[in-house]
Parts: C-alpha cells; structure tokens; sequence
C-alpha cells in the first residue's frame, strides 16, 4: 500500500532566520494509520503540519496521497487534506456552525440539504449536534474546537492534520474525539503534547527533538525522551 | 463584544417575519430614501423622519439598544450644530444664522435618521440571516464573501480587543503607572491583528475559502408580506428621488 502522506528530507527554515527549524525530515503515514507527533516548544511540530498543506516553504518533498505539494497542485492536495489549526476561531469562517461545517462538503458540489444533513451527523459524532444553529461567537474556545473539527472531517479527507486537537477539550469531548479518530477511514498526523490522548488515539509515535525524528515503541516512551531520559533508545532516526 | 454580538437580530419586531433578503433589500431602499429627501420643507422634513420612525417600529428594537443609539446618535452628530456659523449660506439671506442653523441640523437629523435605519436593519438581522440575504439577492459571490468575511473577522477583532482590554484592566494598566502599558497597547493590539489576519488568511487557504466555490442556489418564493414590504420602501425611494430631481430643476 502506498503511503498516503510522505515527508521526503523536509527541511523548514523561517525567512530571517539562521537555523533550521525542521531538518531533514522524512516520514511516511500510511492509509488508516494513526500517528502522534510530540516534540518540545518550538520542537516544529506546528510548522511540519503547515508544510503539508504548503502553508510553509521547505525544501524536499511532501506528498499527499501521491500528489506532491507544490505551487501547481497545491490545491488539489488541500483539498484530500482536512486541517485543525491550533487556535480554531481562524479557521471558522461562517457566521453559523451549521453553515462552516458544511462548507467544505458544499465546495465540493454536495446539495445544500445532503450537505447539511451529513454536517449535523458529524456534529453529533463530536457531540456537538446542539451548537448548529449557535453562532460562532456565542460558544466557547473548546466548542469552537469541536466545530473547527468537525469541518476538518466532514469531508472525509485521505489525510488529516490536526494541531493540538485536544487541548481546548474536557474529558467528555477528548473521549468522544478519540473514538471519532479511532474509526474514521483516514490517515491522521496529531501534533500533541498529550501523550494520554495520543495513547488512545494513535499506534504509532513519532519525536521531534534536536536530533531529528525519532520514533519511539509507544507514547510512554516518546514522554520519556521528551522528558530527557536518555536511558530511552528509540527505534531509530528519520523512520520511514 | 458582548453587546457588538447582542445588536445583530436584537430586533423583535414585524421585520423579522419577511424573508432576510427583504430586509436588507427594503433597508437599503428606506435608507437611500432618507438619505435622497431634499430638506427644503417641513413636509420633507416630516417624511424623511416618518420613514425612519416606521423603520425603527417595523424592527422594534430592545429600549435598552435604542437608547444607546440615541446616546451614540447624540455624540457623533450633535458637533455638526457647532459648524453652523462656518455654512455656507446665501449672502442676501434676511437670517442668516437661522439658515446656516437650519443646514447643520438638516445634516445631523438626515445623519440620525440614517444611522437608526441602518441599527434597525441589522437588528433585524441574525449574522446568519445577513448571510442567507445575500446569497439571496442579484449580488456577485466574490462581494458576498467578502461581506460576510468583513462582519465575521470584526467580530473577531471586537473580542480580541475585549480580551487584551481585559487583561489591562486585570493587570492594574490604569494611572500614572498603567501609562506605559497603555502606551504599548496599540502596538501590542496591531501586532496580534497581523497575526490573526495572517492565520485566518492561512485557513482560507486551505479551506479554499474565494476559490469557485460550487454554493447551492438558495432562492426563496416572496409572499406577500415581502411584496408589501418591498413595495413600501420603493415607493419612500420613488417619493424621495422625485422630490430630489425637482428640487434641482
């Protein structure tokens, strides 16, 4: 099976700067897979997801399902990707849930009704069927969060990147986006810090840290090498 | 913030049971029309108000929200009265000051009866409704778009500001001490918009927000109510543009 998401010596440095903020990376996803990216502050997790949808400028190759992110196919790879930002209200751009969740599918040429009607039931996987009619800006940053999400997976894209989609969530809303995550036909990159989210989510578990990409045997070790333990071997550099 | 969302569809009136595109299609006709009313006579004095006045009843907005227009129509347009002596007025005038008085208060009655046309019309109006209304009306989507996302992101930028308000006030930013902070504020304040309006450009991007988008024709049937409304309100515009041509021949 062909990878659905594939970094090839990704290499990310900010206009201005004078180190690299991701080096060399190269990773793959496969279909249906599930995998957790942790790092420190400024580790790029953040910016290794923005270079995906070509939000970024780096150098190698980024593939999404087989089609490489560059300027000429830049939206037709958006458009198999489905993105959480990791501050929500950016990305709601309606001023009523129903329609922002839906949007995606309408782009897409679904009727206004079935569009609908497919928006609310992902709404209601999230827990969130309640808030379709609410504005944006009458809910909170963690209702915002579910709303955000439910437009990123409304569309049932090949690959999902979702930015600490777990951060603004209490228990109930972490469980219910866990078992969401859990049994949707996608390829998902989590860029987390919670490694208990991660845990349930995710099969595989990748680091960024100083040396590159790492990729640990499960979340509790990625913790410990985040942590500092350099009893911890990981797996290896650069996986693919 | 709070209260900037609270305005939008506040109205509880008769408005609110014609369709949103009506409203905004019968607000535009009222508002033109009161904005076209030649001021040379007591009668068009009295219809241009009368118009206004049965828009502000048709919307029938909260008492606490009209007194704040009536707070907020005070302050912007009552210093139009102190640039009576500097009008331009007819140098044979037997009153002249009567008259230059006269023109200061026609600009700030015509200026308040716009302004609370144009309150009552967006408190008629849900966001949601002003979206639908659009995408209702004869207007380009790229216009729409634009309109929804200049609403959408102001009421973003309205509760950003709230916030960093917040935190000056929490952080003691006030008296002599609290300059410094109020100082840098605008600096802070613009830095945070950039990036926001940076983000938000990002997730439109990626949204493929403004590219062809494929949005279902969403027209609706009038009824009467609409037809009464519309009806109406052309026939303020046709009085006021009628009285508007002959008083310049």
């Amino acid at each position: 099976m062909n990878p659905v998401l594939q970094f090839k010596s990704v290499t990310i440095r900010y206009a201005g700067s004078v180190v690299d903020t991701v080096s060399d990376v190269s990773f793959h996803v496969h279909p249906d897979e599930r995998v957790a990216l942790f790092g420190l502050n400024g580790s790029g997790k953040t910016t290794l997801l923005l270079a995906a949808v070509g939000l970024v400028p780096f150098t190698g190759n980024i593939f999404i399902d087989e089609i490489p992110v560059e300027k000429k196919t830049l939206q037709k790879a958006r458009d198999r990707t489905g993105f959480l930002f990791n501050i929500p209200e950016d990305q709601i751009l309606f001023p009523r849930v129903l329609d922002d969740v839906a949007y995606g599918l309408i782009r897409k040429g679904v009727p206004l009704q079935e569009a609908h009607e497919k928006s609310i039931a992902t709404l209601d996987m999230l827990g969130a069927k309640g808030l379709a009619e609410c504005s944006p800006f009458q809910l909170s940053h963690g209702q915002r969060q579910r709303i955000a999400l439910a437009g990123a997976l409304v569309t049932s894209p090949a690959v999902i990147l979702l930015d600490e989609p777990s951060s603004a969530l209490d228990p109930r809303g972490k469980n219910a986006l866990a078992n969401v995550l859990r049994s949707i036909p996608s390829s998902i990159l989590i860029a987390t810090h919670d490694v208990e989210f991660a845990s349930r989510t995710c099969a595989r578990f990748l680091v960024l840290c100083e040396q590159g990409l790492c990729e640990c045997r499960d979340c509790r070790e990625a913790e410990a090498f985040l942590m500092g333990d350099t009893s911890v071997k990981s797996m290896g550099k650069n996986p693919h | 913030m709070k209260d900037i969302f609270a305005f939008w569809g506040c109205g509880n009136g008769p408005l609110k049971s014609v369709h949103p595109q009506t409203r905004i299609l019968a607000g535009v006709l009222v508002g033109s029309s009161c904005l076209l009313m030649p001021l040379q006579s007591m009668g068009q004095m009295i219809f241009m108000i009368s118009t206004a006045f049965c828009w502000i009843l048709l919307a029938s907005m909260p008492e606490k929200m009209l007194l704040r227009g009536a707070i907020a129509s005070i302050v912007l347009f009552c210093p139009f009265l102190l640039l009576s002596p500097w009008m331009t007025v007819d140098e044979y005038s037997s009153s002249p000051m009567a008259e230059r008085f006269a023109l200061s208060s026609g600009i700030a009655l015509r200026s308040t009866c716009m302004f609370f046309i144009a309150a009552s019309t967006i408190a008629s109006l849900t966001m949601h409704d002003l979206h639908r209304g659009l995408v209702c009306l004869p207007i380009p989507r790229s216009i729409v778009a634009l309109i929804v996302q200049l609403i959408n992101q102001t009421m973003l930028l309205a509760e950003e500001t709230t916030r960093i308000v917040g935190v000056l006030r929490l952080r003691g930013a006030s008296g002599v001490r609290g300059s410094s902070v109020l100082f840098a504020f605008p600096i802070v304040w613009m830095v945070r918009m950039l990036f926001r309006a940076e983000r938000s450009a990002a997730a439109m991007a990626v949204r493929g927000y403004g590219i062809e988008t494929a949005v279902k024709d969403d027209r609706i049937k009038l009824t009467f109510q609409d037809m009464t409304m519309l009806s109406a309100a052309t026939l303020a515009f046709v009085i006021s543009v009628t009285l508007r041509v002959k008083a310049f021949l």
